[in-house]
């Protein structure tokens, strides 16, 4: 392991120590009350308590997250790529897409209840609305930026459309599209976890989305932070899959990912 | 630049440690003070005593400004309360006993519901009858996120095959589809059923757990500090609710002015309703509560798991103040 | 005698933009089979159009050009290298002889011979990324003959290296001609280059042919800083001003 590398993970992880300790000095101090605000101590404390409970709640967000990621992000994909071959569809469908963008995921988890069954499914369709837009304006304009110059070359040799497509414009439009998925990751778990707020199963199978409502409801204070921070893990760790499946795919031949290495130098 | 630095920082801390904004009233008489009352849910009839109050000036009459503030499914009302963002609120009788397990100083002073109202909401269609019926089934039913009654109905019938789901007070899910099973009030969600022409029947949780199932409660500290107020507001609350149930049609329409999602004809037929639930059974006055019920209600909690035994005794929950309290024996 | 029919002819060829820019304004150009024809001209002279309308990326407003023949299109190797940067150097240059349709073992076979004529099949397996510019360049020029062009067309190809990179590039030109006998054309802004590698040198301004140059020096006996090459590029020069300055006029 390099100098740097080390130094990419000590220096967060620094930063967070402090942070957690003025928190937990703050809150000895100022003496509030348990239930507005916990301090670091009880929050960990409330995490190893119910750690099994919270464990597979967590993995039951992170479920609900991932398939909805992974169904609009290969939605995304298909469509986009579409859009971006036909003219004529990027002019009319991508300005309804935005669309999709603006619709509040909040207001429409309670309509969308009425039509997909509760739990794992709404948690789902949740998620994968939220993400499909970055997305998909990934790939639209991945696949419409191609650099103007190697158009050309294809022109030149008389290539048809879908082989310039295919050799050409999708695999030019990698980076950008890998940009959109890592910002929908982030996305698909706050999706999935607004589903979850709608109609997400209590009691035993309970996701993360019901035990922070169940742990506000019953003024646990430190569950609910408990619950949050674990939600904030399974967006890091969606994000971070996301990220290394993209860095493996351009590492070799894209200015991102060449720069960091000869900054790294 | 830290002249405003510095007020900045005392308005977090006093956010934090729960200082209230509310003016200092020196003495009781000059002054009018404003007092915010915090509502567990959107004004509906449950509130009738207090929109009353309002209505005909009795508050004022009090010397009191009283906002009332709606609440809705996620306020976290004992909190507010508590923290002193409200200075009085409507919430369960769970809800104060949970808080003060947590570390909030709230005390109750006035019993809206004697009897519990809730219950659960099923279509006439539906063969289940009882609440061990219900329990033992494998329905979906929308219910608040972990209540005291569901883990004490769990603990009771078991309820391993239930299907838990939230309970977002929208009618829309539950008219759709007949074998939907949602917690209500029985004053609310089975009256606009019966206005649609939805044959419903109601399951009461009664049975099983009956503690005063709203109160209006506000923090210890407060109330030792200005008796007079709470005391005021507790005489015109009581008055206003007995004007309230002597002709709700009266007030009806300024709380369906505030309400689009309830019809006043709802109102009405509700405010009917639970009459019977709110009056107290022995002749005692509008609001009043008994130790011996707060007491069986911290058993089910601790029973449950809700709050730990013995941490913060139920004894000294009910505010008293002269005949706030009953010594009468059932 | 009958002469070979020429493999690169403009007859009387014109390229009118919208407003009225004639960028081609007239011209009648006819390129000797195998030779090699440089044009230069002040910026704006039209040089980089004529070329591009014999690529077959433009097509003129009026008149006619022929350029290659049916069975064989016109190679271009352009001021940038234009390669895909996720494809090694291999597939790069194999890339005309892909979308033609000719299966892998054969291309990768061609595109592997017109690597090590060009002294770069060590880069083979290699990412352009990897690459100094001035071998990708030489990658591109590659790319241009891996179909064994009858006519190659070079878009100022050496402007975007240094001075040093230039030479060398252009000597790899030189060879590459002299291997494949491609009719070129060679657009650049750079005198001296279009006296060392042409025959004959065109001049160029506000779209129209304004001088016809034969280099008179052996290309054997052309050294750049001998006196006889110096001349041959004063003497371009001189056309080069007259064509800017009579327009000026």
């Amino acid at each position: 392991m390099n100098a740097s590398a080390v130094r990419a993970v000590v220096w967060p992880l620094v930063g967070i120590v402090i942070v957690l300790g003025v928190w937990q000095i703050g809150v000895a101090l100022s003496g509030v009350a348990p239930y507005l605000l916990p301090a670091p101590t009880a929050i960990a404390h409330a995490m190893w308590q119910n750690r099994e409970m919270l464990a597979s709640a967590m993995g039951r967000t992170a479920l609900g997250a991932a398939i909805g990621f992974t169904c609009a992000a290969a939605a995304g994909i298909l469509l986009g790529s579409v859009i971006a071959l036909i003219p004529f569809l990027r002019r009319s469908l991508y300005p309804l897409a935005t669309v999709l963008q603006m619709v509040p995921v909040v207001a429409v988890a309670p309509l969308l209840q009425l039509w997909v069954d509760n739990g794992l499914p709404m948690a789902i369709l949740s998620a994968a609305i939220v993400a499909l837009f970055p997305v998909l304006a990934a790939t639209i304009d991945g696949q419409a930026s191609v650099d103007p110059g190697l158009r050309e070359l294809f022109k030149l040799h008389a290539a048809s459309p879908l082989r310039r497509w295919w050799k050409l414009d999708f695999p030019w439009s990698v980076p950008t599209t890998v940009t959109g998925l890592r910002i929908a990751a982030g996305l698909a778990v706050i999706g999935a976890v607004v589903g979850e707020f709608v109609s997400g199963y209590g009691g035993a199978r309970a996701p993360l989305g019901i035990v922070i409502q169940a742990a506000m409801r019953d003024a646990r204070t430190d569950l609910v932070f408990a619950a949050v921070a674990l939600t904030t893990v399974v967006g890091f760790a969606l994000f971070g899959a996301v990220s290394l499946i993209g860095w493996l795919l351009v590492r070799r031949w894209h200015a991102s990912a060449v720069n960091e290495s000869e900054d790294r130098r | 630049m830290w002249r405003s630095a510095r007020a900045a920082v005392a308005t977090i801390l006093c956010l934090l440690t729960g200082c209230d904004g509310s003016k200092e009233s020196g003495s009781a008489t000059t002054a009018r003070t404003t007092v915010r009352v915090q509502l567990n849910w959107v004004p509906e009839p449950e509130f009738g005593g207090i929109f009353a109050a309002q209505q005909d000036g009795l508050y004022a009459a009090a010397g009191i400004d009283v906002d009332i503030r709606k609440g809705g499914a996620q306020v976290p009302v004992a909190q507010l309360v508590a923290s002193g963002q409200a200075d009085f609120g409507v919430m369960t009788a769970e809800d104060v006993l949970t808080l003060r397990d947590r570390g909030g100083d709230l005390v109750a002073v006035f019993a809206i519901f004697q009897d519990n109202p809730t219950g659960f909401l099923v279509h006439e269609s539906n063969p289940i009858t009882t609440l061990e019926q219900l329990w033992t089934s494998s329905s979906t039913i929308g219910v608040d996120a972990n209540p005291p009654y569901v883990r004490l109905l769990n603990l009771k019938y078991g309820g391993k095959d239930l299907k838990l789901v939230p309970y977002t007070g929208a009618l829309a899910g539950f008219l759709a589809s007949k074998d939907a099973v949602q917690q209500c009030f029985i004053t609310a969600e089975p009256v606009e059923c019966t206005l649609r022409g939805v044959p419903t029947r109601v399951l009461s949780v009664g049975s099983v757990f009956n503690p005063y199932a709203a109160v209006l409660a506000t923090s210890a500290a407060s109330a030792a500090k200005r008796p007079d107020q709470v005391e005021a507001f507790v005489q015109a609350t009581s008055e206003g609710w007995r004007r309230y149930l002597a002709d709700p049609a009266k007030y009806n329409p300024a709380i369906a002015a505030l309400n689009p999602s309830m019809s006043l004809e709802a109102m009405n037929i509700a405010a009917e309703m639970e009459r019977p639930l709110i009056v107290p059974a022995d002749g005692s006055p509008i609001g009043s509560m008994r130790q011996e019920r707060w007491q069986q209600l911290e058993r089910e909690l601790t029973e449950v798991g809700t709050i730990e035994a013995g941490r913060t005794p139920a004894t000294g929950v009910l505010w008293s103040r002269s005949a706030r309290e009953t010594a009468t024996t059932p | 005698m009958t002469r070979d029919p020429p493999t690169l002819q403009f007859d009387r060829v014109a390229r009118e933009f919208s407003g009225g820019l004639r960028a081609v304004d007239g011209v009648t150009l006819s390129l000797a089979p195998g030779s090699l024809t440089a044009v230069i001209g002040p910026s704006g002279c039209g040089k980089t159009t004529l070329l591009r309308l014999a690529a077959g990326l433009d097509s003129p407003t009026e008149g006619r050009v022929e350029s290659g023949s049916a069975r064989s299109s016109p190679s271009v190797c352009f001021q940038d290298p234009r390669l895909l940067p996720w494809r090694r150097v291999i597939d790069n240059v194999a890339l005309p002889l892909e979308l033609a349709g000719v299966p892998r073992a054969q291309r990768h076979e061609s595109a592997l011979g017109v690597l090590q004529a060009a002294g770069l099949a060590r880069a083979a397996r290699m990412l352009p990324a990897q690459l100094s510019g001035g071998m990708r360049m030489r990658v591109a020029l590659a790319r241009a003959l891996v179909t064994q062009p009858q006519v190659l067309l070079l878009d100022e190809p050496c402007s975007a290296v240094d001075e040093f990179t230039r030479m060398q590039l252009d000597a790899e030109i030189l060879r590459t001609w002299r291997a494949c006998g491609a009719t070129t054309l060679l657009v650049t802004h750079s005198v001296s280059e279009a006296v060392w590698l042409a025959d004959r040198v065109v001049v160029m301004s506000r779209g129209r042919v304004h001088a016809d140059h034969a280099v008179r020096l052996e290309r054997a006996s052309r050294e750049r800083g001998d006196a006889a090459f110096i001349g041959e590029v004063e003497e371009c020069m001189r056309l080069l001003a007259a064509a800017s300055g009579k327009e000026a006029a």
